[in-house]
């Protein structure tokens, strides 16, 4: 079940309720309960996977930890842990497994992380399922560690009116992310990326650089959620977007998008690959094989090896020319904390970003290509030609007042909050300040926000 | 915990009675109606407008609302036969089911669908021109259609909608949730637009002003993009004809008498088509499917372009108001011997030409 649907909501109440009037040493059975009943809707089969992948993790644990010298039985154990993610990406005919991506993951993080002595070896298997299968979680993420999830599953904390709080309006605020601004500029976004020929190169531009504000949105929408449900259970998860269209280059772009996921590439292929701790051309190769595992875990095509390896190139051009880009502002006396020159660097990053959204969005090559070919037609500064675009992506006058109105809104409040996040941000705002902000949100989200129920854009992954 | 709940329930509250208002708006306009209930309701006159406006099941509506009335003369044909009036007519015996159908080939399903006392002994049949366009005709596919199937309500989707129109100022709420009774939806409740007992169609609010396409925007845009009922062709469909022969087969089967007529377009889009010379299949119809309709003894006409009716007495490029249709109605009293009977000349000129709004008759003057 989606998220941001009634039937969800009542779910999760429920959930709630049971949670927090069961004694501390049976919530974790709460958990795995409702874990179980979150994802039996995607089929026996697959809740089989999960209940079998569950399963091996607690045994492979206890395995590795007896035997952490045997870099072997750790290879072997990986390669089981990430075989069912394998065969559902590339094997035909083979059946979905929702979040396969994401546990699979988890499970390969914390076997890494019982080798490493970062955690002992769960004794109980029903922690190691509920840390797996935690339904907030299972679906799209966060890839959260077990040196962070399973003390909490262990030993659950008492009730946090604060942290509940917080929780609650960062999943208002996930929403609204997702109801108001992704689910709304999906239609749009789709048709340039998919139809660049019908229209003309403004047009296309501004479809793609809605598809960026709706894949952030999409995204950290449903990870504000995730965090929020699972801080309303007491359970605490780092972050996993920080303002990333923000960041003043790509490598900074990577410590605030998806950080789970970059944190997690970046300990379990970079750095074993030998980071940046060999010469210059290594390093390249080291970077470049991280974005290209990041491209192949997003999906199959070869937009997304494309996807992956111009990030590869962005990092390594990052890295080889800062340098030279430090020169040059010295000798352009731009003081590095300019906001100017902050707002250069931002404008550039979203850019390149935005650039390798085509491919990350393009239904193909082929359509990739159309898109950066339709562009350049037509271009012009003249604000006539930018009206007619958005008529033409199918924007009237209300719409577009609405979507503007919406999109203040977020990159206001998250500029605000770069610095804290947004629920550590809102929490220190004075009460009416917050309930003025839900309450403003929500009408937003009824008033003017799509339908429940639609899919999440990383549930694809 | 006492601190969350608090919170909670002060944040959750006015949501939750903005949500509760909107939902009663919902359930007060009719909109969670049991679709079929009020088709019944509707032939039977306890339900004096239906106009749903997040279900279409009008097909089995029609469909089983025509088998309640048994009416002796009925209407078929798509939204461009849904404006002819029981009134234009002198007889009780009348029931228009238009919207019944989409496609020339589902009139034999249709029929088929009415227990054999519900058939009618007479049939007016409007035949839309793009039945005899063949790439119009390849778009659809002529779904086959369950004249049992009604749509059932989503009560989560209904009140989403009910939101969003309201964003729009499609309704006032107050008003809605004084929604008189025998009348029901959405449509019907803000806007007066819906069926009426004898199945005809009213456009409501939308008829009092510029219609549904002023300047005709949208029709000329469909002309030069050879889209949506308006794609180009200079030969009558072979598919068509079939079609049209299939149907008067039926009929014949049954007993049921055939008056068809080719519906008008507003004066000012037929001349641009005829300008634009790439829908010169239109001309040609009538030529081609006399003679068969001759065959079968039945009458066809074509009143695709009716001089005597003027741009704003049309709802859109294709869709004429109701003086248009009484404009029909006078001509087919004039020409249609099989009708001659039902139909008053005098009576209906005197509707088209009378004064007031020029898409609007008002029956009680």
């Amino acid at each position: 079940m989606s998220l941001t649907t009634l039937t969800f909501g009542l779910f999760f109440a429920a959930v709630f309720a049971v949670y927090w009037i069961a004694p501390p040493r049976a919530r974790k059975w709460v958990l795995l309960a409702a874990s179980a009943a979150f994802y039996a809707p995607f089929g026996a089969a697959a809740l089989s996977v999960l209940a079998v992948c569950a399963l091996a993790a607690w045994g492979m644990g206890l395995a590795v930890a007896r035997h952490r010298g045997s870099r072997a039985l750790f290879a072997a154990c990986v390669a089981v842990s990430l075989a069912p993610l394998a065969l559902v990406k590339y094997l035909p005919g083979m059946f979905a497994v929702a979040g396969v991506s994401f546990f699979t993951f988890k499970i390969v993080a914390y076997l890494a992380q019982v080798r490493a002595g970062q955690v002992e070896p769960e004794r109980d298997p029903a922690v190691v399922a509920v840390y797996a299968a935690f339904f907030p979680q299972v679906t799209s993420g966060p890839i959260q560690r077990a040196d962070s999830l399973m003390p909490q599953l262990r030993t659950p904390p008492a009730f946090d009116a604060d942290a509940a709080l917080r929780g609650a309006m960062l999943v208002v605020w996930g929403v609204f992310k997702k109801l108001m601004i992704a689910d709304n500029l999906a239609g749009y976004a789709a048709d340039a990326l998919r139809t660049p020929g019908t229209m003309i190169g403004p047009s296309v531009l501004l479809g793609v650089v809605l598809y960026a504000v709706q894949l952030y949105c999409d995204f950290s929408g449903y990870s504000d959620m995730v965090i929020g449900l699972a801080a309303m259970l007491g359970i605490s998860t780092p972050d996993n977007f920080r303002t990333p269209y923000f960041a003043r280059s790509i490598r900074e772009f990577w410590g605030r998008w998806h950080i789970s996921l970059s944190s997690f590439l970046r300990d379990y292929i970079y750095f074993p690959l030998g980071g940046s701790r060999c010469g210059a051309a290594r390093t390249a190769l080291n970077l470049m094989a991280t974005f290209l595992v990041s491209g192949v875990w997003h999906g199959t095509g070869a937009t997304f090896l494309i996807w992956g390896a111009l990030h590869g190139l962005y990092q390594i051009a990052g890295r080889f020319t800062r340098p030279a880009r430090e020169r040059v502002r010295q000798a352009l006396h731009i003081r590095a904390d300019s906001p100017l020159l902050a707002v250069w660097q931002s404008c550039v990053t979203f850019a390149l970003v935005t650039f390798a959204w085509i491919f990350f969005g393009a239904p193909d090559l082929g359509g990739a290509l159309a898109v950066l070919r339709q562009i350049p037609g037509g271009f012009s500064l003249s604000p006539q030609v930018w009206k007619n675009a958005a008529v033409m992506l199918g924007f009237d006058a209300a719409t577009a007042g609405r979507m503007a109105l919406a999109l203040a809104v977020l990159f206001g409040a998250e500029f605000l909050a770069r610095r804290d996040g947004f629920g550590a941000w809102l929490e220190k705002r004075p009460a009416p300040v917050r309930y003025a902000l839900c309450w403003a949100v929500c009408a937003m989200v009824l008033f003017w926000g799509a339908a429940a129920g639609g899919g999440f854009v990383y549930f694809e992954f | 915990m006492k601190r969350f709940l608090k919170c909670a329930a002060v944040f959750l509250t006015p949501v939750a009675l903005l949500c509760l208002v909107f939902f009663a708006a919902v359930w007060r306009s009719g909109e969670l109606c049991d679709y079929e209930a009020a088709a019944h309701a509707s032939a039977a006159g306890d339900v004096t407008l239906l106009g749903l406006a997040y279900r279409d099941s009008t097909a089995a509506f029609k469909s089983a609302a025509a088998n309640d009335v048994k009416a002796e003369l009925l209407v078929l044909g798509t939204s461009r036969s849904m404006q002819l009036r029981g009134e234009f007519f002198s007889t009780d015996s009348f029931y228009n089911a238009g919207g019944g159908v989409a496609f020339l080939s589902q009139v034999p399903s249709f029929l088929e669908s009415l227990d054999e006392s519900a058939r009618p002994e007479r049939l007016i049949l409007v035949l839309d021109q793009y039945f005899f366009n063949k790439d119009w005709l390849t778009t659809g596919g002529s779904p086959v259609i369950d004249y049992s199937s009604f749509a059932r309500p989503d009560a989560g989707y209904l009140l989403h909608k009910f939101f969003d129109a309201y964003s729009y100022g499609k309704f006032r709420v107050l008003d809605v949730l004084q929604t008189p009774a025998g009348v029901v939806g959405l449509s019907a409740s803000a806007r007066g637009a819906g069926f009426y007992p004898d199945g005809s169609y009213t456009y409501g609010t939308d008829a009092l002003g510029d219609g549904l396409d002023p300047g005709f925007a949208d029709s000329i845009h469909r002309i030069l993009t050879a889209s949506n009922r308006f794609e180009h062709s200079k030969e009558v469909a072979e598919r068509g004809v079939a079609d049209l022969r299939a149907a008067l087969d039926t009929c014949q089967d049954m007993g049921i008498e055939v008056t068809a007529f080719l519906p008008p377009y507003a004066p000012s889009v037929w001349q641009y088509m005829q300008d634009y010379g790439e829908h010169t299949y239109m001309t040609l119809i009538y030529d081609e499917i006399r003679p068969i309709f001759d065959e079968y003894g039945c009458e066809v006409f074509d009143y695709s372009y009716l001089p005597e009716t003027s741009d704003d007495q049309y709802l859109d490029g294709f869709h004429g108001s109701d003086r248009v249709y009484a404009a029909i109605c006078a001509r087919l009293a004039r020409e249609a011997e099989n009708l001659a009977d039902v139909l008053d000349e005098a009576r209906l000129t005197a509707l088209f030409e009378q004064p007031g709004l020029p898409k609007v008759i008002d029956f009680t003057a």
